[in-house]
């Protein structure tokens, strides 16, 4: 019996042993990529002497703000949207059957009259009941539908829409002036790019001004401290990393621009989905690869929005089990792309890496973290062993934030203050000492509650920075 | 130490091989974050240096572009870097006068020695510096050392050397810049044709219509909005003669954007029955630039066009027919029996109307 105990104990151990070298060295992967594309870009941007745009050759841009009980926001929301520093925009705010004043707020803030506008359906949506515009900001339009959800609302915003770019962007995000035209430059360098993502950062601790970050700052809370070392890993080499491989499979749903004829040909975002913004990405290479097409779908790691993440516990837990749902929900819905002798990159590299480490990832950990502990209480492995493996963890996962924080000081040094950095450097040693643990027993919850087929929560988020 | 942390995990491979990766990491996270700090020092050390040198320099290079004289300070060589970057940076801005006085000054510094030097640095920094220094240097003897780097593998690299070949001779350097970029896929357009506006070069119009006259259709997609940034009769005459012999839908409707004056008025006429809708669209948006009068019935015939954009774009055409009046608007929509043509007048209608009452851009 003791021996075939051993071998169960020394197979898990090297098993554990091995997911977490295996996560860690692509991970390492995606930073020796990260870095690349990063110090490549460093030149130019420090020195600031690229051959400028001018032309008035820059593509038209439709922005689409879905909103949803946004009154208290959506009028600095557009506000800002309607000065971004871009010559050709548009700005269509969708309310999504709002329960309380957001049309209202629109109509009052903006003069908005009614617009016979001319619908028309490329994507079917939930009817649109009225179209508003503004006279004094021609730029702007305001559609009133019954209630569908983001993933419709959106759909709604592209029917609607006047130029071939979109854009889509939560009501609550703070966008920077120059916004659009970093996320849209992939668009001019390349004519294959028919989507492209942005790093989202986060803007609690910032002061936010009418819809405008005025200061960056970091925040009070350690909730928010934690999750800014964790935005930089997953947006400055998480999804840096693939984008040269073309293998990159989510675009934040707060602000990603897409082309949209690509979009209506694979038939808009999915209503029925949680990740919509996800699911669309997949779906979109799913189609471009099965047509042999050329395409791109890129990631610049410039910072282009900003987005106040939880404070609360409670919330954070029910955001992080709504996105795992979401990521298991579409990796399921695309599995014909694993392994496909068709789908290159991506079904070979970044949607296998994506179902072991990200949706299968917190039951191996979290199997191998119970595995650990028990082995060692039932004093089937020593105390030297246990503290070995969890160091490993430990130094690993600090090792990564480091490299985040190097790639942010690298690259766009958006945290000036010496106490920032401190800050951060301390937020990175919490965040692999508890918050990383936690994190992984609720997208645990959150892959149990999809197997289970229960509904998503989303929590009521308390915002703060828009309020000044 | 770190033997004794070893001696105490035994012989076990795994424990040993853990520990090693698990110290390892430490380390590097250590290093990490110590290059971390270390970027930060460099950083701020740079930001003051370039204060410094802003501070000192800036009412300098003003009252030089101004054709004033003041007292140059002291230049140590840690400052040469900033001053060339604050130079080239002001350069990006003067034209005529202003930016000769400064390029005489650079003379005087030595920039141009310096950038010469730097132009194969390993560090790319230095290269594109030394691009934008020369740029605005614009000599004639530097054009040899410039040529090979218009062919360097980095586009960013490459569009420099681009620019700074254009101001030196930018009659020789367009056809090469048409050339590079039809064969380099990584040279943006919009980049392209602000370097081609900026250079204004009288020829480069015939230039691209010779391009254009001997382009296939991936090619005279990518040339095509160049049009909009060089025009000229000759690129007129090109897109004339390209709207009678393409075929491929995206081209017609690329070169219908761009038809000028009353030679192509036949085809266009022809190429709003086109099969492909683009085409139909375009045509229609055409017809407001080279139809007239004429065209109404035309027009009036695609706002029933299954294809909403046809509408569309029939539509503002029609509403923007020069003496296409009130009175004319009333009696078209009280004429029309199709619900879709109605909507997208009363539509476009609107939108002319918010157009005319709006204060924003």
């Amino acid at each position: 019996m003791m021996p075939s105990l051993d071998t169960v104990i020394d197979a898990g151990q090297w098993l554990f042993f091995a997911y977490f070298v295996g996560l860690n060295a692509m991970y390492i992967g995606l930073n020796l990529v990260a870095l690349r594309v990063i110090g490549r870009d460093r030149a130019l941007q420090q020195l600031d002497q690229g051959p400028v745009y001018g032309a008035g050759l820059e593509p038209g841009i439709s922005l689409l703000v879905p909103a949803y009980n946004e009154a208290a926001t959506i009028v600095a929301s557009v506000r800002s949207m309607l000065q971004l520093d871009y010559p050709d925009f548009e700005v269509v705010v969708i309310n999504d059957g709002s329960k309380d004043d957001t049309l209202l707020a629109l109509r009052e803030a903006f003069d908005l009259v009614p617009f016979p506008e001319a619908y028309r359906v490329a994507v079917p949506v939930q009817p649109v009941r009225s179209v508003w515009a503004s006279p004094q900001h021609p730029r702007l339009r305001v559609l009133d539908k019954a209630n569908g959800g983001k993933a419709d609302a959106l759909n709604a915003g592209i029917n609607a829409a006047r130029h071939e770019l979109f854009c889509a962007v939560d009501a609550d995000t703070v966008l920077q002036r120059d916004s659009l035209r970093r996320i849209a430059r992939p668009f001019m360098e390349d004519a294959r790019v028919i989507a492209c993502g942005g790093t989202v950062r986060v803007s609690n601790g910032c002061v936010v001004e009418q819809g405008w970050l005025r200061r960056v700052g970091v925040p009070r809370n350690w909730l928010a401290r934690v999750q800014i070392v964790e935005y930089l890993r997953a947006f400055l080499f998480g999804r840096l990393g693939w984008s040269p491989l073309n293998a990159l499979l989510i675009i934040s749903g707060a602000f990603g621009l897409f082309r949209r004829s690509h979009v209506i040909d694979v038939g808009g975002y999915r209503p029925d989905t949680i990740g919509e913004d996800m699911e669309l990405v997949l779906r979109l290479h799913r189609a471009a690869r099965a047509r042999r097409l050329p395409y791109r779908i890129v990631f610049v790691p410039d910072p282009v929005c900003w987005t106040e993440v939880p404070e609360d516990l409670g919330v954070l837990r029910a955001q992080r089990m709504r996105w795992q749902r979401g990521l298991l929900e579409s990796l399921w819905l695309h599995r014909s792309l694993l392994l496909s002798p068709r789908a290159g990159t991506v079904g070979w590299l970044a949607y296998p890496a994506m179902l072991v480490f990200e949706a299968l990832g917190p039951l191996i950990e979290m199997t191998g973290y119970v595995f650990m502990a028990l082995c060692f209480a039932l004093g089937l492995m020593s105390g030297t062993a246990f503290a070995t493996f969890m160091l490993l963890v430990l130094g690993l996962g600090l090792m990564l934030s480091a490299n985040a924080l190097l790639l942010e000081e690298l690259s766009f040094h958006l945290y000036p203050r010496w106490s920032h950095l401190r800050t951060l450097a301390l937020s990175m040693l919490v965040e692999n000492l508890g918050y990383r643990q936690l994190n992984t027993w609720w997208r645990l919850r959150g892959t149990w509650t999809w197997l289970r087929g229960r509904p998503a929560v989303w929590g009521e988020m308390q915002r703060k920075g828009h309020a000044r | 130490m770190f033997n004794s942390v070893f001696s105490a995990v035994g012989d076990d491979h795994l424990l040993r091989l853990a520990l090693a990766m698990a110290a390892m990491s430490l380390l590097v996270t250590v290093g990490l974050l110590v290059q971390v700090l270390s970027l930060r020092v460099l950083a701020s050390r740079a930001n003051r240096r370039q204060a410094e040198v802003a501070a000192r320099w800036r009412p300098v290079l003003v009252a030089v572009a101004a054709g004033e004289t003041l007292p140059q300070p002291p230049l140590p060589s840690a400052q040469r870097v900033p001053l060339m970057q604050l130079w080239a940076q002001l350069q990006d801005g003067l034209r005529g006068p202003s930016h000769e006085r400064l390029v005489a000054l650079a003379a005087a510094l030595g920039f141009g020695q310096r950038a010469r030097r730097w132009l194969h640095s390993v560090r790319d920094r230095r290269r594109v510096l030394a691009l934008a220094v020369l740029a605005h240097l614009a000599e004639p003897r530097d054009a040899a050392a410039l040529q090979p780097l218009l062919d360097d593998h980095e586009p960013e690299v490459s569009l420099l050397a681009a620019r700074a070949l254009l101001r030196v001779d930018s009659a020789a350097t367009c056809a090469q810049v048409l050339d590079r970029y039809l064969q380099r896929p990584d040279w943006p357009l919009a980049q392209v044709g602000t370097l081609l506006m900026r250079a204004a070069d009288p020829r480069s119009a015939a230039m691209l219509a010779d391009r254009l006259d001997r382009a296939d259709a991936p090619a005279l997609l990518r040339l095509l909005p160049l049009v909009g940034v060089v025009q000229g009769p000759e690129t007129d005459a090109a897109v004339g003669r390209l709207l009678q012999r393409a075929s491929d839908p995206e081209v017609l409707a690329a070169a219908l954007a761009l038809a000028r004056g009353p030679e192509p008025q036949d085809r266009v006429r022809e190429l709003s029955r086109h099969a492909d809708w683009r085409v139909r669209s375009a045509a229609a948006q055409a017809l407001g630039r080279v139809g007239g009068q004429l065209d109404r019935r035309e027009l009036v015939s695609l706002l029933s066009d299954p294809q909403w954009w046809v509408r569309y774009r029939a539509a503002q055409t029609l509403l923007g027919l020069p003496g296409f009046d009130a009175v004319d608007q009333q009696a078209l929509a009280a004429g029309l029996h199709d619900r879709f043509a109605r909507d997208i007048l009363a539509q476009v209608q609107a939108e002319q109307r918010l157009q005319a009452s709006g204060t924003a851009p």
